[in-house]
C-alpha cells in the first residue's frame, strides 16, 4: 500500500479506507416508497439532516428526494440488487457512485473546533450530535460530515478535491491553532 | 514631561521589563503596557506627522479612537503600517517606526516650510483638477502620489497566517464593562447561550478607572465576582482581545480575535476572524470622549481628559507634570481628582460653563483645585510639545487674559455613545439636545429577517453615561432581550452599584472661544489625522456644501483610518452652526464596517498559497504531472495544456502533439468532461426542452451533439447526449460547465417542471474519460482487447458498453478532432490503470498524449466551436451556423421564443467565419478586431473580432475563426485587423472548416 495519508496535529486527520456508495433518488415523502426502502436497506430511512447507521449499511439524507447509501465492498452487490428489486415499481434512480467521493476521519476531541474553522454549520454540542448529517463546505470545498463518536468525525468530499481537502484539513489541524471554543 | 508613576498601574507588572525600539532607539516598558503607555513612560510624546500638513502629532486618546499615534510595526515580512499604538500591546523586541515625515520625525521639511498647510485648503483635491490646468499633471499629481497613505505598504509577503471561525449563539454581548456584564447576566440566567466579546485583554471597560460610584466595593472584586458568577453557567462563554468589526444583515456579526499579539511568529494564527450568527445582539460598547476645538489643540500634549486618567490609573504613567483641563462638563473633573491624588500638579480646570453644582465640582473645591468658570483656552503655545496655554473668556474673540505654563492639556467636550454597531445594520440615531449626543433611536432599531428588533444597546452605548444609569439600562435591555427570545427571566432588576454621583449638565461647546477669530479657527483642528480644521468646515459651508455627506468628502473630515471617531460629531455640529440648522437636521454620516481597520489577511483567512483556491485533479493527474504537464485552469480543474518533453519549447510540443494525433494516435485526459445522468419516463420530454434539437428521437445506443441555450436564446453549453436505455440518457457537458448545467437542470425540474418524472445525478467524478484519436485509435482499442469496436459494429456516433483490457468501459465513437476517435469512460478508480495500458500497448502504434491546446487546434482545423471561445453569452446557435441543431419542429425549448426576436435575426448579426492570413505566417492575435469604414466620430468601425486563432501544424499556415457582421456575405473578402503599433493584418474570409471538410478521416 502507498504511503498512508494522515496527519498528526491538534487532531489527527486520516484518509478513510474506500467504501461503496449508492446514490438513490426517490420520493422520500411517500410512505410506500419509504417502507420499500427500509426493506431493501434493512434499516430506517433517515429523517431530514440525519444519518442512520444500520448493521450492513449506513444511510444519509441528502435531500428531500435523495439518499446516500454507504456500504462495504462485500455488501455492495447484495445491497444494490436489493434496492433495484424492491424499488422496481417506483420512479427512482439508483447509481453506483463509489468512485466519486473520498472520506477523511478527524480523530480527537477538538473536531468541532476544526470543522468550525471552515463550515458555517452550528457544530456545538447541543446542535450537532451523533446521527446528525450536514451537507456544507469546509473553506471553499463542498463536503458532508457526521459524527462517529465523541472523539471522531467523518468528512466526505469529491474525489478530485482529495489532495486539496487534505491540505486544508492539515492546515486547520495545526498544533496550537485550535480556538478551544467547544 | 511624561513619566512613570510608582504607585499606580492596574494593568502593569512592574517586575517584568520589556525592551522595545522606536525609530531605532531602545526603550523599556512594562508587561501590561500598550505601546502608547510605554512610549509616554519614556517621555516620547511626539509619535508621527499628520497626513496633509506634516504637523507634529502626539497621543490623544487611550483606545481604538486614537487618530494620531499610528506607527509602522515590525519589519520585513511582519511589517504593518498605520498600527494604532493605543491598542498595541507591548512585547519584548517590538520594533516601531514613525510615519509620514520628509526627513526625520523631529525635523520634517514639509512642516518646517509650512509648504503643505499653505497649499492644501478644503476641497484641495477637487480644486486642483480645475486650475491651473497644467498644475495637476506636473505638480499636484506627483505630489499626491508621493504623499498618498500614511505608512508604507509592506513590500514582501506576510509571514503570518490567519483563519476563520464560525459560531452560532443565542445572544452576543459586545463589551465587558458594567453594561456588558450586567446584560449578559440576564441572558445567561435565562438559559440563553451567550457569548461575550471584549476588545481588550482585560474586562471592565471604563469602570476600572471611573470607579467613583463603586466606592463601597473594590472594583476588581466586583468584576471578578461578576465573571465568576457568569462562568459558573455552561451557556456562557467569553473571549478577550476580540473586536467586533461589523453587524450585518441576518444577525451576522464579524469579529477579529488577536491570537498571538504579544508573541508574533509563535506558530499560531495571528488573527482569527469570527463569523457569528446570533439570535440577538447586545451592544455594550460604551462611549468615546469628544475633543474640543480650540487653537493649537493638535499640538502634542493636548489629550482627552479621560485618556490622561487612563494612563495614570491603568498604566501608572503621567502624561505630564503640570496639567490644565478644558471642559464643558463635570466628567473631566475626575481627571483632576485622580491627578491630585497622585500628587501631580493640576494647574486649573478651565470650565466653559458659568458654574457647576455637581458632586465632583464640590470635591474639586474641597481639594483646593483652581477652577475658572466661563473661561476657555484661546490658544496653546508650543510647536512639538505644549509649553503653555493662553486663557480667555469663553465669550468674545479670544483676547488673552492669562498665560499658564504647562506640559499637558486635557480636553473634554462630553461623550459620544459608540453607536457604530447599532448603525451598521440600519439602526438610526437621534440627536439628544440635553446630553448633546447622538443616541440610538429605538423606534428605528436594526431588525432581523422577520422584521423584529435583534440589536439592543446597553449602558453608555444607549447614552447612559453614568455608572448607575449604565447598570440600570443594561439590566433593562438584558431583560428585553430575554423576553424577545420568549425565555423567562430568572431574577428581577437588582441594581447593585451604590448611589450615583450627581453631575451637572454639560454646555455644548464645539469651538471655543465662541467668537474665535479666523486666525484661531485656522489653528483649531477637528480631524487630527487628516488635518481638517474649523476653518475648512466654514469654507465648505461658504462654498455651498449643506449635506454632511458632501462636507465629509469635500473636506476629508472623518475619512482617515480612525473614521472620525473623535471628529465627526464636532464637525457636523460646527456645520450645523454655520448653516443655522439643528444638529438633528444636518444628520450624521453613515457608519460602516469595519469598526477599526483590519488587515487584508483577516479577510483572506487561510485561503492563500496552496489553499488559495481549490484545485480539482483527475485520476490521471499524477501521471500528467510526472510527464511534463504544463497546466491550465479549467473552472476549478487543472488540465494538461501540453506535455513538454525535455528541452522542447511549448510551441514545439503542441505542434508535435497535433501532428502525431493526425498521423498515429493521440490520447487525451478528458476526465473533467461533465457527465450528467438523466433517468425517468419523462427524460426525453425533459431533454427536448433543455436542448435546442430533438433528443427524444435518439435510438438506444446512439449519440447526438446537442446545444443548450438560456431563456434569451444564447448558447451556453454543448455536448454529446447518449441514449443509454429507454428511460435514461447521459448528457456530456463542457468541463467548466458541468456544475452549472447540473444546477440549471435541477432548477428547471424543481421550479417549473416538477410534475415531470425525471431524476438526475451528476456523475462527472465517477468516471475517468479518455479520448483516443487518430488513424490508429481503433487498432489500439483492439490491442487492449475485449469489446468489438470494428467499424461495422461501432459506427460513428455509436455507444457500446463492456470491457477493455479487463476494465469495465463505456465506449463512445465521437470525434472532436475530426479523426477516427473513441472516448472511453472507465470507473475513476481504473482511470490511471487504463491510461497506462493505453500508453504501453500503444507504443508500437506511435501513441503520444496530447493536451488541451492540441485538442483546440485540431477542433479549430475542423471548424468546431468551443464554448467560451466562439460564445460569450451573446451568441446564438444560428450565429455559429449551427441552425441545423436547432429544431424547427419542436413546439418549445428553452430559448426558442427569444431566438424568434427580430434582433437575433438579420444581416446585422455577427456570424462565424474562417480567416486565412493574407500572404504571411502571422497568427492574428485572439480577440483582434476587424474594422471597416469609420464611425461618426472618425474612429474606425469595428465589424467583428477573432474568436480562435492558431498556427495549424497540419496545414502549415495560420487559421482563425471570427464573428463578423453579416459574415457569410463577406466570403472571399479581405478584412483589416489593426494591431498595436500601427501594424494591420489582412485576412481573407473563408468557410470555417479548414481541414478535411468532407469528414472522411473520422470514418477511419
Amino acid at each position: 500500500m502507498a504511503n498512508k495519508i494522515e496527519f498528526n496535529g491538534a487532531v489527527k486527520i486520516v484518509k478513510s479506507p474506500s467504501r461503496k456508495l449508492i446514490s438513490v433518488r426517490i420520493d422520500l415523502n411517500d410512505k410506500k416508497t419509504r417502507s420499500s426502502l427500509e426493506k431493501a436497506l434493512g434499516c430506517n430511512v433517515p429523517t431530514e439532516l440525519s444519518i442512520v447507521f444500520g448493521t450492513k449499511v449506513t444511510v444519509a439524507w441528502m435531500s428531500e428526494d435523495e439518499l446516500l447509501v454507504l456500504t462495504t465492498v462485500s455488501n455492495f452487490a447484495k445491497t444494490f440488487s436489493n434496492l433495484t428489486k424492491n424499488l422496481k415499481q417506483y420512479h427512482c434512480l439508483i447509481l453506483d457512485i463509489s468512485d466519486s467521493r473520498v472520506f477523511f476521519t478527524v480523530q480527537g476531541s477538538q473536531f468541532r473546533d476544526l470543522i468550525a474553522k471552515g463550515s458555517p454549520v452550528d457544530v456545538s454540542v447541543e446542535a450537532f450530535r451523533v446521527g446528525d448529517f450536514r451537507r456544507s463546505r469546509l473553506g471553499m470545498v463542498a463536503v458532508a460530515f457526521w459524527i462517529i463518536d465523541t472523539d471522531s468525525l467523518e468528512i466526505m468530499c469529491f474525489r478530485s478535491l482529495e489532495q486539496f481537502m487534505f491540505k486544508w484539513l492539515c492546515n486547520a489541524a495545526e498544533r496550537d491553532s485550535m480556538p478551544g471554543y467547544f | 514631561m511624561s513619566s512613570r508613576l510608582h504607585n499606580e498601574g492596574i494593568l502593569i507588572d512592574k517586575k517584568k521589563r520589556l525592551g522595545f525600539s522606536f525609530n531605532g532607539k531602545r526603550f523599556f516598558g512594562l508587561d501590561g503596557d500598550t505601546l502608547a503607555s510605554a512610549l509616554l513612560a519614556n517621555d516620547q510624546m511626539l509619535i508621527g506627522r499628520s497626513f496633509k500638513f506634516h504637523r507634529p502629532r502626539g497621543i490623544v486618546a487611550s483606545g481604538p479612537e486614537e487618530p494620531n499615534a499610528l506607527v509602522g510595526l515590525n519589519e520585513g515580512a511582519r511589517h504593518e503600517p498605520n498600527q494604532r499604538i493605543t491598542t498595541t500591546r507591548l512585547y519584548e523586541g517590538l520594533k516601531a517606526t514613525s510615519q509620514n515625515h520628509l526627513g526625520s520625525l523631529m525635523f520634517d521639511f514639509g512642516a518646517i516650510t509650512g509648504f503643505f498647510s499653505r497649499f492644501i485648503p478644503a476641497g484641495f483635491y477637487y480644486k486642483t483638477f480645475i486650475w491651473p490646468r497644467m498644475a495637476w499633471k506636473h505638480f499636484f499629481e506627483p505630489l499626491i502620489r508621493k504623499s498618498a497613505g500614511l505608512g508604507r505598504a509592506p513590500k514582501i509577503k506576510d509571514a503570518d497566517h490567519y483563519e476563520y471561525f464560525y459560531v452560532h449563539v443565542d445572544v452576543l454581548v459586545i463589551g465587558s464593562g458594567i453594561s456588558g456584564l450586567v446584560a449578559a447576566k440576564k441572558t445567561v440566567e435565562a438559559g440563553a447561550k451567550t457569548l461575550l466579546l471584549e476588545q481588550n485583554h482585560y474586562i471592565g471597560g471604563r469602570v476600572l478607572v471611573d470607579q467613583d460610584t463603586l466606592e463601597n466595593q473594590n472594583t476588581s472584586n466586583w468584576l471578578n465576582t461578576q465573571l465568576d458568577y457568569l462562568g459558573s453557567f455552561k451557556n456562557f462563554k467569553i473571549r478577550l482581545k476580540t473586536v467586533v468589526m461589523g453587524v450585518h444583515d441576518h444577525r451576522y456579526v464579524i469579529a477579529q480575535e488577536s491570537v498571538n499579539d504579544t508573541s508574533p511568529g509563535d506558530g499560531r494564527p495571528r488573527h482569527r476572524l469570527w463569523r457569528i450568527r446570533a439570535r440577538k445582539v447586545i451592544v455594550a460598547t460604551g462611549a468615546i470622549e469628544r475633543p474640543l476645538a480650540f487653537a493649537g489643540n493638535d499640538i502634542p500634549g493636548v489629550m482627552l481628559a479621560s485618556a490622561i486618567r487612563d494612563y495614570v490609573k491603568l498604566f501608572g504613567v503621567s502624561p505630564g507634570d503640570r496639567t490644565v483641563l478644558l471642559t464643558n462638563n463635570d466628567d473631566a473633573y475626575r481627571t483632576a481628582i485622580i491627578l491630585k491624588a497622585c500628587g501631580l500638579t493640576i494647574l486649573a480646570i478651565i470650565d466653559t460653563r458659568s458654574g457647576s453644582d455637581g458632586d465632583l465640582a464640590k470635591l474639586v473645591e474641597e481639594l483646593g483645585i483652581r477652577v475658572e468658570y466661563g473661561k476657555a483656552i484661546a490658544s496653546v503655545v508650543g510647536r512639538k510639545k505644549v509649553s503653555a496655554v493662553n486663557l480667555c473668556s469663553v465669550v468674545g474673540a479670544g483676547a488673552v487674559l492669562e498665560t499658564l505654563e504647562c506640559d499637558v492639556v486635557g480636553m473634554s467636550g462630553g461623550w459620544s455613545p459608540v453607536v457604530n454597531l447599532w448603525s451598521h445594520c440600519g439602526g438610526k440615531v437621534l440627536w439628544d439636545d440635553e446630553s448633546a449626543m447622538f443616541i440610538p433611536d429605538r423606534e428605528n432599531a436594526p431588525i432581523d429577517e422577520m422584521g423584529i428588533d435583534f440589536l439592543f444597546t446597553a449602558g453608555a452605548a444607549s447614552g447612559k453615561i453614568l455608572n448607575k444609569e449604565c447598570e440600570l439600562d443594561a439590566e433593562e435591555k438584558g431583560c428585553e432581550c430575554v423576553e424577545s427570545m420568549k425565555l423567562s427571566l430568572k431574577s428581577k432588576l437588582i441594581a447593585q452599584l451604590s448611589v450615583p454621583t450627581y453631575e451637572a449638565p454639560l454646555m455644548p461647546a464645539w469651538n471655543v472661544p465662541q467668537g474665535a477669530s479666523e486666525s484661531l479657527k485656522n489653528k483649531s483642528f477637528l480631524d487630527f489625522q487628516n488635518d481638517v480644521k474649523v476653518s475648512d468646515v466654514r469654507l465648505a459651508s461658504q462654498e455651498g456644501y449643506q449635506s454632511v455627506e458632501h462636507l465629509k468628502r469635500y473636506t476629508t473630515l472623518g475619512m482617515a483610518t480612525d473614521q472620525g471617531k473623535l471628529s465627526n460629531v464636532n464637525g457636523l455640529a460646527i456645520l450645523a452652526n454655520h448653516l443655522g440648522k439643528d444638529i438633528q437636521n444636518v444628520g450624521v454620516t453613515t457608519f460602516r464596517p469595519p469598526y477599526v481597520p483590519m488587515t487584508l489577511g483577516d479577510i483572506a483567512g487561510e485561503a492563500r498559497g496552496e489553499l488559495f483556491k481549490p484545485i480539482r485533479k483527475t485520476p490521471i493527474d499524477a501521471w500528467n504531472n510526472d510527464n511534463g504537464a504544463k497546466w491550465e485552469p479549467v473552472a476549478d480543474w487543472r488540465r494538461c495544456y501540453s506535455y513538454i518533453k525535455d528541452n522542447e519549447s511549448l510551441n514545439a510540443a503542441i505542434q508535435r502533439e497535433v501532428t502525431n494525433t493526425r498521423k498515429n494516435v493521440g490520447i487525451l485526459d478528458s476526465s473533467t468532461l461533465g457527465k450528467i445522468l438523466i433517468k425517468g419516463p419523462d427524460s426525453g420530454k425533459f431533454l427536448d426542452m433543455i436542448y435546442t434539437n430533438l433528443i427524444s428521437s435518439l435510438p438506444i445506443g446512439r449519440c447526438r451533439y446537442g446545444l443548450m441555450c438560456n431563456e434569451n436564446g444564447f448558447l451556453f453549453d454543448d455536448g454529446v447526449v447518449v441514449r443509454l436505455s429507454d428511460d435514461s440518457f447521459l448528457c456530456h457537458t463542457t468541463s467548466g460547465g458541468a456544475d452549472k448545467v447540473y444546477a440549471w437542470l435541477e432548477e428547471w425540474l424543481q421550479t417549473e417542471w416538477f410534475k415531470l418524472k425525471v431524476f438526475i445525478q451528476n456523475i462527472t467524478e465517477q468516471y475517468s474519460q479518455i479520448g483516443i484519436a487518430g488513424p490508429n485509435s481503433r487498432l489500439l482499442l483492439q490491442k487492449l482487447g475485449g469489446l468489438d469496436v470494428s467499424s461495422s459494429v461501432v459506427k460513428f456516433m455509436d455507444f457500446t458498453e463492456g470491457e477493455l483490457a479487463g476494465i469495465p468501459a463505456r465506449v463512445f465513437r465521437i470525434s472532436f478532432t475530426g479523426e477516427l476517435s473513441f472516448e472511453v469512460a472507465v470507473p475513476a478508480r481504473f482511470g490511471s490503470e487504463f491510461w497506462l495500458k493505453c500508453i504501453e500497448l500503444g507504443k508500437d502504434l506511435g501513441i503520444q498524449p496530447y493536451g488541451t491546446e492540441a485538442l483546440h487546434i485540431m477542433r479549430a482545423e475542423k471548424g468546431f466551436i468551443m464554448i467560451g471561445d466562439e460564445t460569450d453569452g451573446t451568441v446564438t446557435p444560428q450565429d455559429l451556423d449551427l441552425g441545423w441543431a436547432v429544431s424547427k419542429k419542436k413546439l418549445d425549448f428553452i430559448g426558442k421564443r427569444a431566438q424568434e426576436r427580430e434582433f437575433l435575426n438579420g444581416d446585422h448579426r455577427k456570424t462565424l467565419v474562417g480567416l486565412l492570413t493574407e500572404g504571411s505566417q502571422h497568427v492574428i492575435p485572439d480577440g483582434a478586431h476587424a474594422v471597416e469604414g469609420e464611425r461618426k466620430n472618425g474612429l474606425p468601425r469595428t465589424i467583428g473580432h477573432v474568436t480562435s486563432s492558431y498556427y495549424s501544424p497540419t496545414l502549415g499556415y495560420p487559421i482563425a475563426m471570427a464573428l463578423i457582421e453579416n459574415g457569410k456575405a463577406k466570403m472571399g473578402k479581405l478584412l483589416d485587423f489593426p494591431l498595436d503599433g500601427g501594424m494591420v493584418i489582412h485576412a481573407k474570409v473563408v468557410k470555417p472548416n479548414f481541414f478535411d471538410p468532407e469528414g472522411e478521416k473520422q470514418n477511419g
